[in-house]
């Protein structure tokens, strides 16, 4: 409701003039001319429609009369008897009628002092026209022009008799301005020079735009080139995102294996362990004449066994492994086994003693020489040495052949060995 | 059907349906020369029609969008305003404002039947009317002078019958 409201306060003069000439291109040239009475604006629109009227009526005049001339023959005698010698004639006096009326009005136009004031003129030639151009036989040139001479005639003693002198006196004066542009547009009858300096400046302002518009759309064609780079872009990013959501669902599934792997692995190394100390355990009783002090160490043995995880087989193939582990490098299964002389002195399970087990482990035969002097300790510790050999062994075995002899078997067998030895 | 959505001037958005939206030469030349695709529901802002008015052309145009194409205007033919249909005068049985906001819509969006049918009906209000009949019509100010309004009516005595 607002919106019609404020509608309502528009008026009629507020409409644009190109919308307002259409409007009164609906009504008569006779109605326009009465019409210039009602306000100012209204006047200057009708003086303009006026004159472009009349303007219109001579260019149509002379293209029908040219049309008409065309068609008929050159000898005057033959053009009497042509269908169109009465087209020729009713065009000739309306040439005619049509120089009265230029010279009555035209010189006042162009000096912008009035317009074509007969708008019924117009409407009456207009008439002629439509005949001349429609008709096959129109009636006689005195009987169609009857009216627009009587018409015309009249306007023209009016013109002379009672407003041109007033027209003259001002010219003489040189009282004549071009009018004022009114402020809403509409404009009124403009002189040739005027018309002249609009043009230009229309022209210049259409050049202005055209320049504008040209920019505009190579703006525009810009935008959318970038917009469709942006959506290029995008569609690559989503392209990404999906195949990263690929990549990690199967890397879910692949770290799901190895932490069920990882479970196999603890089992069997906790029973690996398991064996190892019902192993320690039996080489210790087995030999005789030793005493329970020296048995107790190897009890912990089990306990103290440390494996490389890094060595064990995590994975169905070495694709995988290297996939989930790519830098570690796959090394030799190592069981570290404390040795005997420090676990002598100290109790078992020190990570920082283990580190000196390597040296009795490259040499032997410092071993070998100590047994002289304890045959027992040497023993356990050959014991010991086969053991881990064994294991070591028996692991590698185990990864290069997993359907192998169980290492533990082996062990066990080896250990009996020692035993029976 | 393809969509468009048009904004009015107080930003209400009217879906309208492409061929209806294109009977404006304005929207189809901005949709060709900007090469929006039909898929695309672009918001086209109409900044000089409001709500109620861009209502009333959708209303025009979808009642006459299988229309066939109006001839071009010949100057030489005298125009006539006695064609009205029934449904436009019925349609344009609105107040003086909204016919002339009407008017102004047409004229910009460059729907030529829309502003061809309202051009009639405001020169069928004008037509047989005194001068006097149309300030009173429009409500227009008579703002000539005593002598200016005397030489205008001196200038048109020419006709008058002694």
């Amino acid at each position: 409701m607002d919106s019609i409201e404020t509608v309502i306060k528009m008026d009629i003069l507020s409409l644009p003039v190109v919308v307002l000439e259409n409007i009164f291109s609906h009504l008569s040239y006779d109605e326009i001319a009465k019409n210039r009475i009602v306000s100012k604006a209204f006047n200057d629109i009708c003086m303009r429609l006026l004159n472009r009227g009349f303007l219109m009526i001579e260019r149509r005049h002379a293209l029908a009369l040219k049309t008409v001339k065309a068609q008929l023959p050159r000898r005057e005698s033959e053009r009497r008897y042509h269908p169109l010698s009465r087209h020729s004639d009713i065009l000739t006096s309306l040439e005619t009628r049509i120089s009265m009326l230029n010279m009555t009005y035209t010189k006042f136009i162009d000096n912008g002092i009035c317009c074509f004031i007969p708008g019924k003129v117009i409407d009456e030639m207009r008439r002629v026209l439509s005949i001349v151009e429609t008709s096959k036989t129109p009636p006689r040139a005195h009987e169609v022009l009857q009216e627009l001479r009587d018409i015309s005639s009249m306007a023209i003693e009016h013109f002379d008799d009672k407003i041109s002198p007033a027209f003259r006196k001002k010219l003489q004066e040189g009282v004549v301005q071009p009018p004022p542009r009114p402020a809403h547009g509409v404009s009124g009858v403009l002189a040739p020079i005027a018309i002249r300096q609009e043009m230009l400046l229309l022209r210049r302002r259409l050049l202005l735009n055209t320049k504008l518009s040209l920019f505009l759309t190579a703006q525009q064609k810009k935008f959318h080139k970038w917009m469709m780079d942006y959506k290029k872009v995008a569609w690559r990013q989503r392209k990404t995102i999906r195949s990263l959501l690929r990549r990690q669902k199967e890397q879910d599934t692949t770290i799901a294996d190895l932490k069920k792997r990882i479970e196999e692995c603890d089992i069997k190394y906790s029973e690996l362990t398991h064996t190892n100390q019902a192993v320690g355990g039996k080489a210790i009783t087995s030999p005789p004449g030793e005493t329970s002090t020296q048995s107790q160490p190897l009890r912990h043995f089990g306990s103290q066994i440390k494996l490389d995880l890094s060595v064990l087989p995590i994975g169905t193939s070495k694709r995988t492994q290297a996939k989930v582990m790519p830098n570690i490098k796959p090394r030799k299964p190592v069981i570290k086994l404390p040795s005997l002389s420090e676990d002598d002195a100290e109790p078992p399970p020190k990570m920082a003693k283990m580190s000196k087990v390597p040296k009795t482990d490259d040499k032997p035969s410092t071993s070998t020489a100590k047994t002289k002097v304890h045959p027992t300790i040497a023993e356990l510790r050959g014991i010991a040495n086969e053991i881990r050999t064994l294991t070591n062994l028996t692991l590698e075995n185990k990864l290069k052949r997993p359907a192998g002899l169980n290492a533990l078997d082996l062990l066990e067998v080896e250990v009996k060995k020692q035993k029976l030895d | 059907m393809p969509n468009i959505k048009l904004q009015s001037s107080d930003n209400e958005v009217f879906a309208v349906d492409i061929e209806i939206a294109k009977c404006s030469v304005t929207i189809k030349t901005m949709l060709e020369d900007l090469g929006v695709d039909d898929e695309e529901e672009e918001v086209v802002p109409l900044p000089n029609v409001n709500s109620a008015i861009l209502k009333k052309v959708i209303q025009w145009a979808t009642y006459h969008k299988d229309d066939p194409p109006l001839p071009e205007d010949d100057e030489n033919k005298e125009k006539r305003t006695d064609d009205i249909s029934s449904w436009d005068a019925d349609f344009l049985k609105v107040d003086q404002g909204t016919l002339f906001e009407l008017i102004l819509a047409a004229n910009y969006l460059d729907i030529k039947g829309l502003l061809d049918v309202t051009c009639k009906t405001v020169a069928n209000m004008i037509k047989g009317k005194t001068p006097d009949e149309i300030r009173k019509t429009f409500n227009i100010k008579n703002d000539f002078t005593a002598a200016e309004e005397d030489q205008v009516r001196k200038e048109n005595e020419w006709c008058e019958e002694k």
